[in-house]
């Protein structure tokens, strides 16, 4: 369990994280969702006691990181930015980091083995893809058998397999019971990844809860109607709570009726449907709605072309 | 004759492992297999006792055929045979201050300070088992060195009764006072290191302090300014060169200004290095990593 309460840090005069508070759950996976520059990594690194809130503060299991006695056990973390010595093997750098904690060589192994990185393990970091960066990182998140997991953008630069790889282990492990957290700028992939979802735009947090209440809190669906008859239906069904949108004489779009419902009240009178679709936001597009005004870094356009002679 | 338990590790059994703590023993350790798997510590511990034997050998052949020339053993020096045997500390003195800045400035450029934060999010034990472990080492290969040194030295000294005598206390004083100043070098570079966070400025900056502060002083002193004499004895780099000085002070004090005691000069080189560390691990458990 991890709990934020009022987090706020700030780097000079630039506020990277605002009063944050939310709570991450045992036995799920949270998704922690924002655009680049949205404070996740700065939110993640004041988990883990690297980077100290300018107020507010955050819990691991009730206990604030650097209290933890033996924090590898409580919490193994994957921070975005690499944290490991180039000139040293992935074998040399987790037996550096097991012997933190008394852990046995075979732990080392164990990991080495889960993340697949038994070819490269006596190779030097230095000359690491990104990928095999990435599962370094994850075996040393998992080096204690921790009970919580923080991920920062995991799926970073993995191939597809890895992405998969990525995907049934974060639901492993939540199914194990543990606590797992990560981040990612790629809604598509919470989507498929996540059960609850923390969203998160310039420093504040925007949504909370499971993934489908998050969409449908955030986009209201709507119902796509066809009929001849689409003038008459519109005025029987409209009323409290429901909008009805005309795009032309026989199509509607309805907002606040179920399709269903919209079915029943036109058989009722007698109304012929050409069509009747449910039109369900995907999370995308709840997040692009979500993050609309919140997005640090729009693109700007392109250079003009015979700029640079 | 066993008699412990031993139980079968479960594959299992992550909620009843006994998990370990972080301890310092742990963290020494760790900081130790740190040190030894980069190649880069073999390259500047291996190139420190060859520079010393290097530069020994030199000066030991210099002196030799000097002394050759003045007549023999009659004109043997007081003190020459552990000058030799030491002369590789001002070479010696440079690589293990590059060892020192980059055990610590290393993790700050690769970002592996993250992992050993995160891992010992205490901070000060973790750098303390780093300084710890560098200290030992840099101690166990600068008395090496001069001994090997010696070894090297002996036959081009010993014609013209210049070699030291083992036997002496005084002669291990110097050979211990050699691995006592590379040790401290090394620990000013890694103090320095732990507050700049950046290998050539900890690097520029060490250097600075050993090899170009003393010549500024020298030239202050040449043009005649009094308090230069006074202030140079307590350089980190003359005062800690007491350590393997020869002669006691009453001895040299024919020379200008203070000399100090090869005691009161460990002291004073281990002041500094004290000093700059308890600013160097109050930053790193203040800043962000």
């Amino acid at each position: 369990m991890i709990e934020a309460e009022g987090l706020t840090k700030h780097y000079g005069s630039k506020v990277a994280v605002d009063g944050v508070s939310f709570r991450v759950e045992p036995g799920r996976v949270t998704g922690f969702l924002g655009p680049n520059g949205a404070g996740k990594s700065t939110t993640m690194r004041m988990i883990v006691g690297l980077d100290t809130p300018t107020a507010g503060r955050v819990t691991v299991n009730g206990k604030q990181y650097a209290q933890l006695r033996a924090p590898l056990h409580e919490v193994g973390a994957l921070l975005e930015a690499k944290a490991v010595h180039t000139g040293r093997s992935a074998r040399n750098h987790l037996r550096a980091l097991a012997a933190t904690h008394g852990m046995p060589t075979r732990r080392v192994d164990e990991v080495i083995e889960m993340t697949g990185l038994g070819s490269v393990a006596d190779k030097r970091v230095g000359g690491f893809s990104l990928g095999m960066g990435q599962r370094l990182g994850i075996a040393a998140a998992l080096l204690g058998d921790p009970r919580t997991v923080i991920l920062d953008e995991p799926v970073n630069g993995l191939d597809p397999e890895g992405v998969k790889w990525v995907r049934t282990m974060v639901r492993y492990l939540a199914d194990q019971g543990r606590t797992v957290f990560l981040s990612s700028h790629l809604m598509s992939e919470m989507a498929i990844t996540a059960d609850e979802l923390v969203v998160i735009g310039r420093g504040r947090i925007i949504a909370t809860g499971p993934v489908q209440q998050v969409i449908e809190q955030t986009t209201s669906s709507s119902v796509l109607v066809r009929s001849p008859r689409a003038r008459e239906l519109a005025d029987r069904i409209a009323g409290d709570g429901v909008t009805v949108t005309a795009s032309d004489d026989v199509t509607l779009s309805v907002r606040g009726l179920d399709a269903a419902r919209i079915g029943d009240l036109a058989a009722a009178q007698g109304i012929a449907l050409h069509e009747l679709t449910p039109q369900t936001a995907s999370l995308e597009e709840a997040f692009m709605t979500l993050t609309a005004d919140d997005v640090e870094y729009h693109s700007s356009p392109a250079p003009q072309e015979g700029q640079a002679a | 004759m066993t008699t412990a338990t031993i139980d079968a590790p479960s594959r299992t059994s992550h909620r009843t492992r006994q998990p370990g703590r972080v301890t310092f023993a742990h963290l020494i350790r760790s900081e130790w297999i740190k040190l030894v798997t980069l190649r880069s510590t073999w390259w500047t511990l291996a190139i420190t006792v060859l520079a010393m034997i290097g530069m020994a050998a030199a000066i030991g052949s210099a002196a030799n055929v000097m002394a050759d020339a003045a007549g023999g053993g009659a004109a043997a020096t007081a003190g020459i045979g552990e000058t030799v045997m030491t002369f590789g500390y001002f070479f010696g003195q440079v690589t293990v201050a590059v060892l020192g800045a980059l055990i610590v400035t290393g993790e700050y450029s690769t970002g592996m300070i993250r992992s050993t934060f995160a891992a010992a999010p205490g901070r000060i034990g973790a750098l303390l088992a780093k300084a710890s472990v560098l200290a030992v080492v840099v101690l166990v290969v600068g008395v090496v060195g001069v001994l090997l040194s010696y070894l090297v030295t002996y036959p081009m000294l010993s014609g013209n009764g210049m070699a030291v005598d083992l036997g002496e206390a005084e002669t291990w004083r110097v050979i211990l006072g050699a691995g006592l100043y590379l040790m401290l070098v090394s620990l000013l570079a890694f103090a320095l290191g732990t507050i700049v966070r950046n290998s050539a400025g900890t690097i520029a900056a060490v250097l600075g302090v050993l090899l170009m502060v003393p010549l500024a002083f020298q030239i202050l002193t040449a043009i005649g300014q009094d308090w230069a004499v006074n202030v140079s004895p307590y350089l980190p780099s003359a005062a800690g060169e007491r350590l393997m000085s020869t002669g006691s002070a009453l001895e040299t004090a024919g020379t200008v200004g203070t000399t100090l005691e090869w005691w009161q000069g460990g002291l004073v080189l281990a002041g500094y290095v004290a000093v700059l560390l308890v600013v160097g691990l109050t930053l790193a458990k203040k800043r962000d990593a």
